[in-house]
C-alpha cells in the first residue's frame, strides 16, 4: 500500500468531514433544544448554496463572500419557520412525530419551489480558484476545500464562544439539558426555540456556501445533505456538538477510504455500513452526552 | 405575598388539588406538611405554573398569575427550588448560578448575589467549575438553593430540601433556610420532615388528599394531638 495515498486520503477526508460537521452541527443543536430531527436540514443547505449560485452568476460576488448573505438570510428563514410552522405544534401539544413530518414538508416545498424556479439542471460556480491545490510533498489538497475546512473551523469556534461564554448560549443549553428548571429560572422557552432554529439554519446556510466552489447544486441536493447531516448526528452522538465534529470527521474519511480503496461507486454505502455498526456496537454514539 | 384561593389542580382526569386555599404573609417562613402523594409538590408546581391550574386564582404581590407561563411568574421574583434539585447536570456550578440570573434585575446584581451565595455555601465557591452531576447530593442541593437565590426573590418556593441528606446536613440546610428568611425573603417550604420545619415555621398548613386539612402556627401545630400520632410518630 502506498504511504502517500493513504495520508493523501485520509487528509481529504478530514477536510470534507469538517464541512460535514457543520452541516450536522445545526442538526444536533436542533435535535438537542427541540427533541426533533429537521427533515429539512439538506433543503436548508440547497439555498445557501443556490443564494451562492445567483450571487456569483448574477452579480459577480465571490461564494465565500455570500456567506454574508446566506447566513442572515437562514437565520430569518429558520425563525419564521419555528414561530409561524412548528410553534403552532407544539401550543397544541402535538406530538413530536408531527413536527417532524413539518419539517418533511417544509423540505418538499423546498425542493419543489427550487425545481419551479432553477429547473432541475446541475449548476455550478466556476472561480479562478475552483481548481486550485496546495501541495505539501506528495500530498496535495484541494484550495477551496481546505479554506472550507478552516472557515468550517472558525465558524464552529464562534458557535461554542455563543453557547458557552453568552446568557443567551447558556439559555440554549439549558433548555436543552432541563426544559422545566430553565423556565423556573425565567427563561422563555418559546423565544429560545425560535433562535435556535435560527441558528441552526444559519450554520447549515453557511456550510451551503461553503460547499459550492467544491460541489454542483441541483433542486434534489437536499435529501442527500439531510441523510448526510443524520448520519452524522446520530454516529457523534444525538445532541453533543462535538460529536458532530467527530461524527463528521468519521464519515468524511470513511468515505473518501471507500471512494480509494473499494469503489467510487460504494463510498456512500460505506458511510452506512460504519453508521449500522455505530449503532450497533456504540448506540450512544461516538462521543455520547456532552456539554452541548 | 402570595394567596392561593379555591386552587383546583387535576393530572389528566384525576384531580390532585381540591379547593386549596391559603396564604403566605410577606417575609414568614410558612411551611405545608403532608405525607408523600398528598399533592404538595403538586401546590408548589401550580404556583410556579409549571402546572395549569384547571380553575382558582393565584395572587403573588396583587398581581393575578393563574395562566401566565412560567418564565412571567419567575419575572415577579418567584424562585422555585424543585424536588430532586433538577440541575443542569452538564454545567459547571458556576453556569448553573449564572442561569440562575438570566432575568434582567437579577443579571444587573449577579457578582453581588454570587458573593451572598458563595458566602451561605462556602463548598459551591470551592467547586466552581465542577458540573453538577458530579456534585454530592448536599452540595447538589446547596447548588439548587443557591441558583434560586440569584434570581435574587421575593418569594422563595422550597421542595423537600433534606429529602436523602445525612442528618448532619439536613441541619446545615434548615440553618441556611432560616438565615434566608431573616434576610427578608419570603420562604414557603415543602417538606416531610414535620418537627424540623414546623419548629422554625411563623405558620404552618397540613396538606392531606390533596385538601387543606389544618393550620396554625408551627408551634401549635406541633402540640397537636393529629400531627403527632400522624406525622410524628409519638
Amino acid at each position: 500500500m502506498d504511504l502517500s495515498i493513504f495520508i493523501q486520503t485520509v487528509t481529504s477526508g478530514v477536510l470534507l468531514g469538517g464541512l460535514y460537521g457543520l452541516i450536522a452541527l445545526g442538526m444536533t443543536l436542533i435535535f438537542g433544544v427541540m427533541r426533533i430531527i429537521n427533515l429539512a436540514h439538506g433543503e436548508f443547505l440547497m439555498i445557501g448554496m443556490y443564494v451562492s449560485y445567483i450571487l456569483f452568476t448574477k452579480f459577480g460576488v465571490d461564494p465565500y463572500v455570500s456567506i454574508v448573505v446566506s447566513v442572515p438570510l437562514l437565520f430569518v428563514i429558520g425563525i419564521a419557520i419555528q414561530r409561524f410552522l412548528l410553534m403552532p405544534l407544539i401550543k397544541a401539544k402535538a406530538p413530536g412525530e408531527n413536527q417532524i413530518l413539518m419539517t418533511a414538508g417544509i423540505g418538499l416545498v423546498l425542493t419543489n419551489a427550487a425545481l419551479l424556479i432553477f429547473s432541475p439542471n446541475y449548476f455550478t460556480v466556476l472561480t479562478t480558484y475552483s481548481n486550485a491545490t496546495a501541495s505539501i510533498g506528495k500530498i496535495s489538497v484541494s484550495l477551496p476545500l481546505l479554506w472550507d475546512f478552516l472557515i468550517c473551523f472558525g465558524i464552529t469556534g464562534i458557535l461554542y464562544l455563543f453557547i458557552m461564554k453568552t446568557d443567551t448560549g447558556c439559555s440554549i443549553r439549558a433548555v436543552a439539558q432541563n426544559i422545566d428548571s430553565a423556565r423556573l429560572m425565567g427563561i422563555n422557552i418559546d423565544r429560545i426555540m425560535i433562535i435556535t432554529f435560527g441558528v441552526g439554519a444559519a450554520l447549515v446556510g453557511a456550510a451551503g456556501t461553503l460547499l459550492m466552489p467544491i460541489f454542483y447544486v441541483f433542486p434534489a441536493i437536499g435529501e442527500l445533505f439531510t441523510l448526510k447531516a443524520f448520519i452524522v448526528t446520530v454516529l457523534g452522538g444525538m445532541g453533543s456538538a462535538l460529536g458532530a465534529l467527530v461524527g463528521g470527521v468519521t464519515l468524511g474519511v470513511v468515505e473518501q477510504m471507500g471512494a480509494t480503496y473499494i469503489s467510487m461507486a460504494l463510498k456512500d454505502a460505506l458511510g452506512f455500513v460504519i453508521f449500522v455498526l455505530v449503532l450497533i456496537f456504540r448506540p450512544s454514539g461516538l462521543v455520547g452526552k456532552s456539554r452541548f | 405575598m402570595l394567596s392561593v384561593k379555591c386552587l383546583n389542580v387535576f393530572y389528566g382526569d384525576a384531580q390532585a388539588l381540591w379547593d386549596v386555599s391559603f396564604e403566605v404573609p410577606e417575609k414568614k417562613l410558612v411551611t405545608i406538611i403532608g405525607s408523600n402523594g398528598a399533592g404538595k409538590s403538586t401546590l408548589l408546581k401550580a404556583i410556579s405554573n409549571l402546572l395549569v391550574s384547571r380553575s382558582g386564582e393565584i395572587q403573588i404581590q396583587g398581581h393575578v398569575t393563574t395562566g401566565l407561563a412560567a418564565h412571567h411568574v419567575a419575572e415577579l421574583g418567584v424562585a422555585h427550588v424543585p424536588e430532586g434539585r433538577q440541575l443542569f447536570p452538564l454545567m459547571t456550578v458556576m453556569e448553573n448560578l449564572r442561569i440562575g440570573s438570566v432575568l434582567p434585575e437579577a443579571k444587573a446584581k449577579r457578582e453581588e448575589t454570587l458573593r451572598e451565595v458563595f458566602d451561605l455555601f462556602p463548598v459551591l465557591g470551592e467547586r466552581q467549575s465542577q458540573m453538577a452531576n458530579t456534585l454530592s447530593g448536599g452540595e447538589q442541593q446547596m447548588l439548587a438553593i443557591g441558583r434560586g437565590l440569584m434570581l435574587r426573590p421575593k418569594l422563595l418556593l422550597l421542595d423537600e430540601p433534606s429529602l436523602g441528606l445525612a442528618p448532619m446536613l439536613v441541619s446545615q440546610i434548615f440553618e441556611v433556610i432560616k438565615e434566608i428568611n431573616s434576610r427578608g425573603i419570603t420562604v414557603l417550604l415543602v417538606e416531610q420532615n414535620v418537627q424540623r420545619s414546623l419548629e422554625m415555621a411563623d405558620e404552618g398548613f397540613v396538606l392531606e388528599n390533596g385538601r387543606i386539612t389544618m393550620s396554625g402556627s408551627g408551634q401549635e401545630l406541633l402540640v397537636n394531638e393529629h400531627i403527632k400520632t400522624a406525622y410524628l410518630g409519638l
